[in-house]
This record gives C-alpha cells, sequence and structure tokens, in this order.
C-alpha cells in the first residue's frame, strides 16, 4: 500500500494509544469499579463516604421533629399531612444555627401549585380542592383565611 | 439472566409493588438491606399520584445548587395535553418549576 494510506493510519493509531494512556493515567483504578461497572457505579468507590457526609440542604420532617413536634403533630391530624415542612417553610441548611430563622413562603403562587383546579384526566391532582386564582378572592394571600397547618374552614 | 431467574424477580419485584404504601411505612431500608445484602432496589414512580406541584424541581435545584433563575433543570415533570382535534403537545413551563397553575400551555 502507498505511504499516503499508511500515515493518516499511523495517526489514528497514534491519537488512540494516547486516549488509552491518558485514561491509564487519568482514571483513578477504583472508578466505575463495582461489580456492575459503571453502569450504576459511575463514581470511584473510595469517594462513597464523602458523598454520604456531604450536607443535604433539605433535612426532612423528622428533623423538623425534633424541636416542633407540636406542629407536626397539628399538621399531621389535617388534609396537609403529607406535605413535608421544608415545602413551605424552605429548606432547613443548618437550622436553628444557621439560618436562625427560616423564611416561610406564603404566597399564593405556592398555594395554587397544587390548589389551582386543573382537569388532569391521569391525575389525582382533581381530588384536590381547587379554585381559580383568577376569580377566587384576587390578590389576597391564601393563609389570611386558611391555615396552612390545617386548611379546611370548617375546622376553624 | 436465566428464564427462571427472570419469573422469579420479577414475582418477586411486582410482591413489592404491591405492598400498600401504608404498609411500607413499617419498612426500614436499612434493616433489610443488613438482612439481604444481596437485594437490588426498584424506583416505582406511581403518576398518578403526582400532582404538578412543582416541589421536586424546587427542591432538586435547591439542592443540588443549580441557578434558580436560569431555565435549567436536573430535575423536570411534564404534563402532555390532549386537545380536541387529537393534537398531542407537551407542557413543560420552567421545568414545572413553579408547578402547574393554569391551564394554559407554555
Ligand atoms: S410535581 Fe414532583 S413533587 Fe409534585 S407531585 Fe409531582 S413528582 Fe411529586
Amino acid at each position: 500500500m502507498k505511504s499516503h494510506v499508511w500515515r493518516p493510519l499511523y495517526v489514528v493509531i497514534a491519537i488512540v494509544i494516547g486516549i488509552l494512556l491518558f485514561r491509564a493515567f487519568y482514571v483513578p483504578s477504583d472508578f466505575g469499579a463495582q461489580e456492575r461497572g459503571y453502569t450504576f457505579g459511575y463514581h470511584r468507590l473510595s469517594n462513597e463516604q464523602e458523598w454520604k457526609d456531604y450536607p443535604a440542604k433539605y433535612k426532612g420532617n423528622d428533623y423538623c421533629n425534633e424541636c416542633h413536634d407540636d406542629k407536626i403533630e397539628e399538621l399531621e391530624s389535617a388534609h396537609h399531612a403529607t406535605i413535608p415542612c421544608e415545602n413551605c417553610h424552605g429548606a432547613a441548611f443548618d437550622h436553628p444555627d444557621n439560618p436562625e430563622k427560616l423564611a416561610i413562603d406564603r404566597s399564593r403562587e405556592l398555594c395554587i401549585r397544587c390548589h389551582s383546579e386543573l382537569i388532569m384526566p391521569s391525575s389525582d391532582r382533581n381530588d384536590i380542592p381547587g379554585i381559580d386564582p383568577a376569580e377566587h378572592n384576587k390578590g389576597e394571600e391564601c393563609s389570611e383565611c386558611h391555615n396552612p397547618h390545617n386548611p379546611s374552614l370548617e375546622d376553624m | 439472566m436465566k428464564r427462571r431467574n427472570f419469573l422469579k424477580s420479577t414475582a418477586v419485584f411486582v410482591a413489592g409493588a404491591s405492598v400498600s404504601v401504608s404498609a411500607l411505612d413499617f419498612i426500614d431500608p436499612k434493616e433489610i438491606l443488613a438482612a439481604n445484602p444481596e437485594l437490588r432496589w426498584g424506583f416505582l414512580v406511581d403518576t398518578h399520584k403526582c400532582v404538578g406541584c412543582g416541589f421536586c424541581v424546587k427542591a432538586c435545584k435547591i439542592e443540588n445548587d443549580i441557578p434558580f433563575e436560569a431555565n435549567v433543570t436536573r430535575t423536570w415533570v411534564e404534563r402532555y395535553v390532549i386537545k380536541k382535534d387529537g393534537d398531542v403537545v407537551m407542557d413543560c413551563p420552567k421545568g414545572a418549576r413553579d408547578g402547574y397553575t393554569t391551564k394554559l400551555i407554555d
């Protein structure tokens, strides 16, 4: 074969060898070393603890319950029982150290995420009491009438 | 995977999936995993349960430090609207970061 055929081929071979060498040096030996390879292990084995120790911003209701058990109890006996505290109160981060106070989202926009009446034929959304935000007490905050922890007006 | 194993694991999976949600409250995943280290978990989403509130999208952005105002998300929720003429449109305003609050399609 003529050299003009070989030359690009050498270049390609050199590039492939280069990539393999780079990979051998650059990819840590415990990367994707799990039983099923990369598929469910696209990380370093030795790195797992590091991620387990990584602080989560959302702490979950159990964390809130450590101090605010009275509020959780109130919430759990009412319609909003399934809603995590942090949906409205914001992620806890290191509360009560930092931030000392969480900024509560009392906006209409928050409530209508669920309570704007929409027809969704394949969703339980239809079972949630819904209003038309353009008609229902426009411009007012929902929490002026509804207690978010126990939103049924009959119970108030 | 052998046919037998496949049928077996399918049966286990279906059995697990049909446990009612209230029964799941009593199961501690850590305990189960300690007793059966070979266990592999499945992730099931009941799309009927999704109400389109978008809180998962918001939380995902905050948890993973994704710029909140920028129109980028790692998690998103779609809805599909079938129009009277049979056309199907996909709707996903800002990845559903603020939920679905109007009948309007973005
Ligand atoms: S939008 Fe997200 S948080 Fe809200 S119901 Fe659906 S999956 Fe759950």
